[in-house]
């Protein structure tokens, strides 16, 4: 490990525009910060299938961009850009996400609803 | 075991040149000043976030020192305080009767932003998570910008009795209220400078008069990422490290007569100061409020990051370094009352892991 971002195939999903959240089957738990391989088993990481809602804790802003700490349930927690009317409490779900110069993005909304 | 710090020695922070040339100055003025003998330092440690490697070596041979131990402790923002516990364990397990601590980085180097944490998505900067904890903590407490600005106006204040400080801090609240937007929580002068600078400590067994014995310690690592680990509780670790090093010390809180606290933004310190046991839950920026008005030393006299600039390597062994000097009455302008019982905390990756430690006249 040299310090950098390794997310595996979470980090592929994510520049898909797919956030699903890595997951080990063995020991049931997700792997999170996002690796190739699960850290108590050291089996490969997959992806659980659909899209995780969650629960913006705190939220802040800078030039015009909104942004909170998302809480995605089981101890996955994103810094994302905060979409629609999302604020602190606002129930959201990653509806826009990608790679920009190497590091993920991730958008959170209430819009879906 | 006793170990305590016996010496110090500093580069000036300043905003140009290199870590190298700022680590040899620092250990340079520590020999010199304290008149340490070169050929008596078992062991040297460097904490630097700096690319090239080799530097224990580097150091001890500009030094003239011929060290058995010689090496490099890294661990972002509190690699000083971290070198300085190394150099606890080598001399309380009688590995080294000395070891010299010096911790240098250059403005602008590595070892302020985090490239692993996938976590933070696009919010990679530490002015993000440091946005998120100022809002929280407004949010918890109904705390105003104008109750944080308090912070670095007082520790610029504070810096001014520093000679080795980074120039340029805020010279009234009102500087830091019209400073430049970097956030919708965050104020230019909210946020501790990145700059070129050493500071270098001396870690001794047995030490006598005019030294600094090491009491207490404590760390503590609640995870990597910032909203990572099992619950997201900010600065936890540094709750956990305070509460370890002052059980060692077997002080309270309140016995604390200084304390130099790692204000990276301005919420760190009342966050800082709060989960040591210092202050009260939602006190600590009104304490900064009031030791602005009695022109109390007791919190970052040295004027802290905000004041005196922050090279990741060397913050914490310039914290320990300052401890040493108020504890031995050696602070000269800045040196805060009753100060025989001193307190350092620095910590990472906002607040993911701390080390605190303390130490005694």
């Amino acid at each position: 490990m040299d310090g950098g971002m390794d997310g595996g195939a979470f980090l592929k999903s994510v520049s898909e525009g797919v956030f699903r959240v890595p997951w080990c089957a063995a020991c049931s738990i997700p792997v999170w910060p996002p690796a190739p391989r699960c850290g108590r088993c050291t089996g490969p990481a997959g992806l659980r299938d659909g899209e995780p809602e969650g629960l913006v804790l705190e939220a802040s802003g800078a030039a015009g961009t909104r942004f909170g700490l998302v809480d995605l349930g089981e101890g996955v927690r994103i810094l994302a850009e905060l979409g629609g009317r999302a604020a602190v409490g606002s129930r959201v779900r990653v509806t826009s996400c990608g790679v920009r110069d190497g590091r993920p993005y991730y958008v959170a909304s209430d819009a879906w609803m | 075991m006793r170990v305590g710090i016996t010496a110090c020695g500093h580069s000036g922070f300043s905003t140009g040149g290199g870590a190298g040339p700022a680590m040899a100055a620092a250990a340079a003025r520590l020999l010199r000043d304290y008149d340490v003998d070169p050929g008596s330092v078992d062991a040297v440690i460097v904490s630097s976030n700096e690319g090239a490697g080799y530097l224990g070596p580097i150091l001890a041979e500009g030094a003239g020192i011929r060290p058995g131990a010689a090496h490099r402790v890294e661990n972002l923002c509190s690699s000083g305080a971290s070198a300085i516990i190394s150099a606890y364990a080598h001399v309380a397990s009688g590995l080294a009767g000395s070891v010299l601590v010096c911790g240098a980085d250059a403005a602008g180097g590595p070892g302020l932003v985090l490239d692993w944490d996938a976590t933070r998505g696009a919010f990679a900067s530490p002015v993000y998570w440091a946005s998120i904890l100022s809002s929280s903590y407004k949010r918890r407490f109904g705390a105003t910008a104008a109750d944080l600005a308090v912070i670095p106006a007082r520790n610029s204040a504070n810096a001014e009795e520093n000679p080795h400080a980074l120039p340029g801090g805020p010279g009234s609240v009102e500087d830091v209220l019209c400073s430049r937007e970097v956030t919708d929580d965050l104020r230019l002068y909210e946020c501790s400078r990145s700059c070129t600078g050493a500071a270098a400590v001396l870690v001794a067994s047995g030490p006598g008069d005019g030294a600094a014995r090491i009491t207490g310690i404590g760390q503590a690592t609640a995870s990597a990422s910032f909203a990572g680990g099992p619950e997201f509780l900010p600065l936890k670790s540094t709750a956990d490290a305070a509460s370890a090093a002052l059980l060692m010390a077997g002080r309270r809180p309140a016995e604390v007569g200084v304390a130099e606290v790692h204000d990276a933004f301005s919420v760190c310190e009342p966050m800082a100061l709060e989960a040591a046991g210092i202050c009260a839950p939602g006190t600590g920026a009104a304490y900064a409020r009031e030791m602005l008005e009695t022109g109390s030393r007791r919190i970052n006299p040295r004027g802290g990051l905000l004041g005196s600039g922050h090279p990741p390597g060397a913050t914490g062994v310039a914290q320990a370094a300052e401890a040493f000097l108020q504890v031995t009455g050696r602070a000269g302008g800045r040196q805060a009352d009753s100060a025989t019982c001193g307190m350092i905390h620095n910590m990472s990756a906002a607040g993911t892991s701390s080390s605190v430690i303390v130490v005694e006249s």
